[in-house]
């Protein structure tokens, strides 16, 4: 006998394993054909590309994202295109950083390099941000963004880097200004008097509004009764929520992701703790978090970068665009704030009438727009970080299941609900 | 042990490390070319570990723990003083190796399950110590190594061809190490280690000091993997570079290949990367995930059906064909 | 210190440490009858949690019912694992064993990546928010319903360990695998009955776990790193280690979130879990 039954499976392993590995090969040739530029367009057109988390865990909201990008670029060749560069039409060129910072980094880097482009948008994710407006300043290369709101991207005082919405820094203290000023007044509460509460999870994002509230909370003079990080993994939030009730706190400074989000208000009212106000931010925003809790989130407010429950015209129209596009009932929040950072980035075009990224910087720190501005934004770049100056933060309210904007009141259709509702 | 017979078998190594060496000269795709450095890396990686693994016989599960301090070690020593990174690497290992001293003296006792079990204990509680201690290590924000210029001097290139040939030089230096090991007192002590600890004991090597030895040099060499992920990539957090997962991929390459062979690891990386890496790029994030999953299935099938890996069914191969032309 | 605070703080961990203690038993029933430690463990806890999720989400099935449909199911998942993967390596050395079953983790968790993506999965119930409240110390319901369902199971497998006679053959075959095989017992059929209880007892957990939980591909790492620190506290071969271990690792976690930062409630784990293995190995309780 020739080859004995054991030798023949190996042999065919190997032939297997042989196939693999030029499939592999093949799939990485074939991979790097389809990397071409485009072909030269017809009519003028300006290219400006737009990275955002099209897949990979982020990929819902950074979808949303892009509905904002793709309404406001349809309004802006449907007006004319700009003019200032002669009637050219945007063309976005898009590409999906996969929710992860390396891919940002490198998508960003092949938009430059194959693509040409002198112009980016992104990125929903400040930790993509970072990587990716990294690149484009080291090619001198314009990034506006307007989704991350870490403050240690602007800090890093790029000068190609500019951040149309607020930092996580101006978040809190127009929040927290909302709080004395117009929530404490109308609860009959002085500053000195009110007990507060500061339980954040732990990575950067809830620290910064910690570590920011908490000196502006002993500047109001009022009492910190509990501040605590906790990890927003945490099977088991019991611990805390123990801790908070035995501080009976009036106002509860609570921000975390959804699921952390979900588990704590359930246990809360299963060890029958109860706050007056709760000061939320992050995953209290979601559809996840109404669709677990449904009632049980009457009264909690959350603080936002837009809404599109806001009483201007300009809100109103983005709304029935993207009703008439994309269904459902109204626009979302990052479909908002993607629309202006994209009109504001086509103003500012039309200010430079160039597409060179100096001349770009030149027009943008002329601007000067008051608020309600674009879509309740104003736009003013700071010189050092290049970070507006002018934008919006939002107070909403979750009533009846949906979230009702009750802050800045010319803003608000709904007057607010001043006290949580006790547990049934 | 392969290829060829003696002064022939050398050649033949030779020619290889010419022909991957000028790759980067007519290969100038850099997609291409980022590739061969994670294969180079994984490859790397596997044949550390497996001195202490596969030679050795410790199933270590926290072998991303040494990775991720030799990253965070020559990171933070850069951002914080300004200290380049060629010193920071060593400093990084030297620290793993430390760690490795530490954790090797403690579990010196621990057998089969519980070794394993230590070793998962001891990385989740570093990486959960970087996730909390914030202040420090920006937890899960994590570190970003400013590339905006060229800076040979800090480890820091704009082009792939640098780091291409600083890999490879690293993969060529590990599997020389292993060589050594084959061949020395320190090889043949692991060994007998490996196939019965006690029995080893009673014949009078000192098991005590073999284990953590092996331990440490595999831990030192792994941090220096570290460092250079961390400036190749720009970028690093606990959950990149100190996962039980990360720690898995490693084994998985060393195993498939073949554990406990001077060429098993390298074979395993050659083959796996590449196909995760594809897979990465074309079902990448709605389908993230697949190419760990094909790695759980292949180390099922390989234990269960081949368990000395790739090179195991290769040699049986070459056994096969000799014995056809006899 | 507030009183009440303490007594919550100790209710709240004696309740969840009946569910760890429920989930650790798994380890110990594999580990006492095939000297296999089972990495694999928490992706059965992770099925099991997924089922009962399924049945909820397209059948409308309450946790505590799915119970009777999600034990069978793991038990079948859990035999089948044993029949087909863990066999051919029995005589295999331990170091391929355990990398079989890293294997077979890996491939579970990433498959349920694969197959339900990352989202959190939770079941929505109307006494998942309901409390007693006795002395000032509020009760969940979920959690103490869980409580009693994992002692309840924990209680009828001591009564089948000690009073039938499968229960008898497993512990023949736990003590002496070849004595036992020439009594006439079939050992290979007891490991796959083991691999079945194992799997089933996560199936329970996952059901209960459920209220109070949510699910997600890599829920079983959370939980299975606190099972291998209860087993090695409690004893890897004794089931009362696996109960007294789970209660103290529960109150542990309670109490040291409590009184330490919240934060740094995982890291006591894992230090007690370092300390154990150092001091010793072997656990508090030695026998099955």
């Amino acid at each position: 006998m020739m080859m004995d039954k054991k030798a023949l499976t190996k042999v065919q392993a190997i032939a297997i394993v042989i196939i693999i590995v030029i499939a592999a090969i093949a799939g990485g040739v074939y991979y790097q054909s389809t990397q071409k530029p485009a072909a030269p367009p017809e009519e003028k057109k300006i290219k400006i590309g737009l990275i955002l988390p099209l897949t990979g865990g982020l990929a819902a909201l950074g979808k949303e994202c892009l509905t904002g990008y793709v309404l406001a670029t349809e309004e802006i060749n449907a007006a004319g295109g700009i003019k200032s560069l002669g009637g050219a039409k945007v063309e976005l060129v898009i590409a999906d950083s996969k929710s992860d910072p390396k891919v940002a980094a490198s998508e960003c880097e092949r938009l430059i390099m194959r693509e040409g482009l002198k112009v980016i948008m992104g990125s929903y994710g400040s930790t993509l941000a970072y990587t990716a407006s990294e690149v484009a300043e080291r090619n001198k290369v314009i990034y506006w963004e307007s989704g991350g709101t870490a403050d240690a991207l602007t800090e890093r005082g790029f000068k190609y880097l500019f951040r149309v919405v607020p930092k996580v820094k101006q978040y809190v203290e127009q929040t927290f200004k909302f709080l004395k000023e117009y929530y404490l007044p109308n609860v009959g509460l002085k500053p000195e008097e009110t007990k507060i509460a500061i339980a954040c999870e732990n990575t950067l994002y809830g620290q910064t509004w910690a570590n920011v509230t908490r000196i502006l909370a002993k500047n109001a003079q009022m009492k910190i009764v509990l501040d605590e990080a906790y990890p927003s993994q945490s099977t088991d939030l019991s611990p805390l929520i123990t801790k908070l009730k035995a501080a009976s706190p009036d106002v509860v400074v609570f921000i975390p992701y959804v699921t952390d989000a979900i588990l704590f208000f359930r246990q809360a009212e299963q060890l029958g703790f109860y706050a007056k106000c709760y000061i939320t931010c992050g995953g209290t925003a979601l559809e996840d978090f109404v669709k677990a809790l449904d009632d049980k989130t009457e009264g909690i407010m959350v603080s936002s970068f837009w809404s599109y429950d806001t009483a201007l015209p300009d809100v109103d129209k983005l709304n029935d665009m993207f009703v008439a596009k994309y269904g459902g009932k109204h626009a979302g929040i990052y479909t908002g704030v993607s629309y202006i950072g994209a009109m504001s980035l086509y103003r500012v075009l039309e200010a430079a009438g160039s597409m060179d990224p100096d001349k770009i910087i030149d027009a943008a720190m002329k601007m000067d727009i008051d608020p309600p501005g674009i879509c309740g934004y104003g736009l003013k770049f700071d010189p050092i970080e290049h970070q507006n100056q002018k934008a919006t933060v939002w107070v909403l309210q979750w009533q009846g299941g949906t979230l009702r904007t009750i802050y800045p009141p010319s803003y608000a259709k709904v007057k607010p609900i001043w006290e949580m509702p006790k547990w049934k | 042990m392969g290829f060829g017979a003696g002064s022939k078998r050398v050649a033949r190594y030779i020619l290889l490390v010419i022909i991957l060496a000028s790759i980067p000269s007519f290969l100038k795709d850099d997609y291409l070319l980022h590739v061969m450095i994670v294969t180079f890396l994984f490859s790397y990686l596997a044949e550390c570990w497996n001195w202490v693994g596969g030679y050795a016989g410790q199933l270590s599960l926290g072998h991303a723990a040494f990775f991720g301090i030799g990253a965070y070690a020559s990171t933070l020593l850069f951002l914080g003083s300004g200290l380049t990174p060629w010193i920071g690497i060593l400093i990084g290992g030297s620290l793993a190796a430390a760690f490795a001293a530490l954790i090797g003296g403690l579990s010196l006792r621990l057998r089969g399950p519980f070794f394993v079990l230590f070793t998962i204990a001891t990385a989740e509680t570093l990486r959960y110590s970087f996730l909390t201690f914030r202040e420090i290590t920006k937890g899960a924000y994590g570190l970003l190594i400013p590339t905006l210029r060229n800076d040979p001097l800090l480890f820091k290139f704009l082009s792939k061809e640098p780091y291409y040939y600083i890999v490879f030089t690293m993969l060529l230096i590990s599997i020389a190490v292993t060589g050594i090991i084959e061949r020395s007192k320190i090889g043949y002590f692991l060994n007998a280690i490996r196939e019965d600890q006690d029995a080893a004991q009673s014949i009078g090597i000192d098991v005590t000091k073999y284990k953590v030895l092996a331990l440490m040099i595999s831990a030192f060499f792994t941090a220096l993997a570290g460092t250079f992920y961390a400036q190749y990539f720009s970028y690093i957090c606990p959950d990149d570079v100190m996962t039980v997962a990360l720690s898995i991929e490693i084994i998985t390459i060393a195993i498939i290949g073949g554990a406990g062979t001077l060429w098993g690891p390298v074979i395993g990386g050659f083959v796996l990367v590449p196909i995760s890496e594809y897979l990465r790029i074309t079902l990448g994030g709605t389908f993230a995930g697949a190419h760990l999953f094909i790695y759980g299935a292949v180390i099922i099938i390989v234990i269960i059906f081949a368990p000395r890996g790739l090179l195991g069914i290769l040699s049986d191969f070459g056994r096969v064909i000799m014995r056809r032309s006899v | 210190m507030d009183p009440t605070i303490v007594l919550q703080s100790i209710v709240n961990g004696l309740l969840i440490g009946g569910i760890y203690a429920l989930i650790s038993m798994g380890l110990t029933l594999i580990y006492g009858i095939m000297g296999i430690v089972n990495f694999a463990h928490g992706e059965y806890l992770m099925l099991g949690m997924y089922s009962t999720y399924w049945l909820f989400a397209i059948f409308g099935l309450d946790p505590y019912i799915s119970i009777a449909l999600v034990t069978p199911l793991l038990f079948v998942i859990g035999a089948a694992t044993q029949k087909f993967l863990i066999k051919p390596v029995l005589e295999a050395s331990h170091f391929n064993q355990i990398l079989l079953t890293i294997g077979l983790s890996t491939l579970l968790l990433n498959g349920a990546l694969l197959a339900w993506t990352s989202d959190y999965r939770t079941v929505i119930t109307a006494y998942a928010t309901r409390a007693i409240e006795i002395f000032n110390v509020r009760i969940g319901i979920a959690h103490l319903s869980a409580f009693i369902t994992a002692m309840l199971t924990a209680f009828a497998f001591y009564i089948f360990m000690s009073r039938t006679d499968t229960g008898k053959m497993l512990r023949a075959a736990a003590q002496n695998r070849d004595a036992a095989s020439l009594m006439g017992v079939n050992v290979h059929k007891m490991y796959t009955i083991a691999f079945g209880i194992s799997a089933s007892f996560t199936g329970v957990a996952g059901a209960i776990l459920m209220p109070i939980y949510y699910a997600f591909p890599a829920v079983g790492l959370d939980f299975v790193l606190t099972s291998f620190v209860v087993v090695v506290l409690g004893g890897l071969k004794s089931f009362r280690g696996a109960l007294v271990g789970g209660l103290i690792i529960g109150l542990a976690e309670s109490l040291g979130g409590t009184f330490a930062a919240t934060e740094y409630n995982k890291l006591i784990t894992f230090i007690i879990f370092a300390t154990i293995l150092l001091i010793r190995p072997q656990g508090l309780f030695k026998k099955m």
